[in-house]
């Protein structure tokens, strides 16, 4: 005997894919079961129910279930058995008949046509004389509707219930199917019972609800939190395992490497310091990653002036730029710890940003220089740090002793591009740089770019 | 600051690291005399009532206690403070952290990458009642009272808001200046630093301005 498909839901089916799911599994062709409940349906609804009831209880194909997981399936369960084998590919009119009922009965619009007719006919009816009660169809028409209605959210309950649009369009489909049901169910009430009963009625009904309310509430409320901590939980494991990946990706790398060179002091100190950055910066500046302000600018240079020459600079910074554009300021602070750590060791960077500039103070513990000897043989100094602050419409200044050197970087705030339109204007830096500390007026910046970009 | 004594001084260190413990011990060395070594917020505490050092080297984060870490310590032994000075050494760049901690009664923070020479001189300094910050408090500093300063000394007893030297110190401290280095450009004392540097310290323990702590909670990425 050859093994059945498990009972699913088909998806993609005009109403809850409860027929064809039914045809998979007991190998009958799609049509049959349709028309059959269709039958069911006319025979005082039987079909209806008997389709709701396995709407409710049988999943999807969608639906993860306890053995798909086991099996480490991720996939829909019945996808090997899915394609249904092409019924009826023998002779004649058998074929083409099932052809012809599978086209009609799996198409809404055929379903609903069916509908219009009957109400149609039995307008017909009534104007040939037939008395009939209007509220022994439509109530449950209505009721049908509604159901329908609020089902059909059953299905999408797990997916994408994060989007709040979406989570309130589904309470008012449900809501306002369940206000159909009710009116309908009291049009029926209405017709059975006088107005007065119906009220002691509806009073009497709502007591009953209000206590088995009371009585289930907590049972449900501990099931929906159950059902929250476990998602909660779900969460923390999988930020677990992140953790988890980045430290077996990074630390435990660096830690091998140490590990491995440990004869080497300069390779394991930089090693050291390189993972200590990154762990910090994942750590504690997860949200600030590439905000382009002037002091992760700042501080990306450090960084990787640091891991290049294997030399210590600490940050300090106060205040936030207001400024958009620090490409000048953080190219010639990039010159002046370039220098530091070349010439003297370790560096300190402090950056202040106040309201009228941004000022930046690059220090370090070394010999100094004479300022005078080297300013003339040296570009770095005066083209790159000097020169381009100048430019920048602010200013530089360096004090050199023999306890160390410090280069102070200033660019007022409201400061342009201390470029025009003139092209040879380029090489009389020297003679700005009293000018430019003036703010000049209002010049669109790209050409500042080209002037920056030049060196 | 160093001033002359013919004895070691007694440090206890707390931190939950017991190969951070040792090293700094073997660090320091012949320097200091370290009495006692604890891993959690009570032991610290129980060992720092015991032995009675005269510096504490402690670290911000620690487990036990409620849960407040190096702060909590500090606040343990408040009625010691007179007697036993608290550094704070920490790897931590919060600010939250280190604010809460010195805001608890430590006289100082540096971080764990500082060199062995400064860790004895800020361990003296403190010791002798003085205050210690690294670039990085200052900055701290800086940034939560704000790069203004008031124009004239006249309101200094005016707990939220710095006094115009007193900005000045911090800068200079945030620029990586010694204290030696800043009275020479201030053209003041060393002995004047370091009672700015020191009433900072007492503003930033002392002052109820919000801002100070609303700053600390905006600021949990520094």
């Amino acid at each position: 005997m050859p093994q059945r498909p498990p009972l699913r839901r088909a998806s993609d089916t005009p109403v809850a894919g409860v027929c064809l799911g039914l045809s998979r599994h007991l190998g009958i062709s799609v049509p049959l079961v349709r028309v059959l409940f269709i039958g069911l349906a006319l025979a005082a609804g039987v079909g209806l129910l008997l389709y709701c009831w396995l709407w409710i209880f049988v999943p999807t194909e969608e639906e993860p279930t306890p053995g798909a997981a086991r099996r480490g399936l991720s996939g829909p369960a019945v996808q090997e058995t899915s394609p249904p084998p092409a019924a009826g590919s023998g002779s004649g009119w058998r074929a083409a008949l099932q052809r012809g009922l599978d086209a009609l009965t799996s198409s809404p619009e055929v379903l609903l046509g069916c509908a219009l007719l009957a109400v149609s006919g039995m307008f017909l009816a009534q104007l040939l004389g037939f008395t009939m009660d209007w509220r022994t169809v439509v109530a449950p028409a209505v009721i049908l509707g509604g159901v329908i209605l609020a089902w059909t959210q059953i299905d999408r309950t797990h997916a994408d219930s994060s989007d709040p649009a979406q989570r309130s369009a589904a309470l008012w489909q449900v809501s306002f199917g369940a206000g159909l049901v009710m009116v309908a169910v009291l049009v029926i009430a209405g017709g059975l019972v006088g107005a007065g009963e119906l009220i002691t009625g509806l009073i009497v009904g709502a007591m009953l609800l209000a206590g088995l309310a009371l009585v289930l509430a907590p049972w449900f409320i501990k099931l929906y939190r159950t059902a929250q901590v476990d998602r909660e939980r779900a969460a923390a494991e999988a930020e677990r395992a992140d953790i988890a990946a980045h430290l077996h990706d990074s630390v435990l790398q660096t830690l091998a490497m140490i590990q491995k060179q440990k004869a080497d002091p300069a390779a394991v100190e930089s090693l050291a310091r390189g993972q200590e950055r990154q762990l910090r910066a994942w750590l504690y500046r997860q949200n600030a990653q590439a905000t382009g302000s002037l002091k992760d600018q700042v501080m990306a240079v450090a960084a990787e002036l640091e891991e290049l020459h294997s030399v210590p600079v600490e940050v300090v910074t106060v205040g936030e730029s207001r400024r958009n554009y620090h490409q000048p300021l953080v190219a010639a602070t990039r010159e002046a710890i370039l220098n530091a750590i070349r010439h003297a060791g370790p560096a300190s960077v402090y950056i202040e940003s106040t309201h009228g500039e941004d000022a930046v103070f690059v220090r370090d513990r070394g010999q100094g220089f004479d300022l005078e000897g080297i300013a003339e043989d040296r570009m770095g100094v005066r083209e790159s740090i000097i020169g381009r602050m100048d430019r920048a419409g602010g200013s530089a200044r360096i004090r050199s002793t023999e306890r160390g050197t410090e280069v102070q970087l200033f660019l007022p705030h409201d400061a342009h591009a201390a470029s025009h339109n003139r092209p040879g204007d380029e090489g009389a830096s020297s003679s700005r740089s009293t000018q430019s500390s003036t703010p000049m007026q209002a010049q669109p910046t790209p050409n500042g770019r080209e002037v920056h970009d030049d060196h | 600051m160093i001033t002359e004594t013919s004895r070691r001084r007694h440090v206890v260190i707390v931190d939950d690291h017991g190969i951070f413990r040792s090293g700094l011990k073997a660090e320091l060395g012949d320097a200091v005399e370290v009495v006692g070594e604890a891993p959690t917020v009570d032991e610290a505490a129980q060992m720092i009532r015991h032995t009675r050092p005269e510096v504490v080297l402690l670290d911000v984060h620690l487990p036990g206690g409620t849960g407040g870490g190096g702060a909590e310590v500090v606040k343990l032994c408040r009625d010691l403070l007179e007697e036993v000075r608290f550094l704070a050494i920490s790897v931590s760049d919060e600010a939250t952290d280190v604010v809460s901690v010195i805001r608890a009664g430590a006289r100082g923070y540096v971080t764990k990458t500082i060199s062995t020479q400064e860790l004895i001189s800020a361990i003296d300094a403190v010791a002798a009642g003085d205050a210690v910050f690294s670039p990085r408090l200052a900055g701290f500093v800086l940034d939560a009272f704000g790069t203004s300063g008031l124009v004239e000394d006249v309101r200094d007893e005016e707990l939220d808001r710095l006094s115009a030297r007193e900005v000045e110190v911090m800068r200079l401290i945030a620029r990586g200046y010694t204290y030696r280095e800043i009275a020479s450009e201030l053209f003041i004392s060393i002995k004047t630093v370091e009672t700015h540097v020191s009433k900072v310290l007492r503003k930033l323990q002392l002052s109820s301005r919000h801002e100070l702590t609303r700053w600390a909670e905006q600021r949990r990425i520094v």
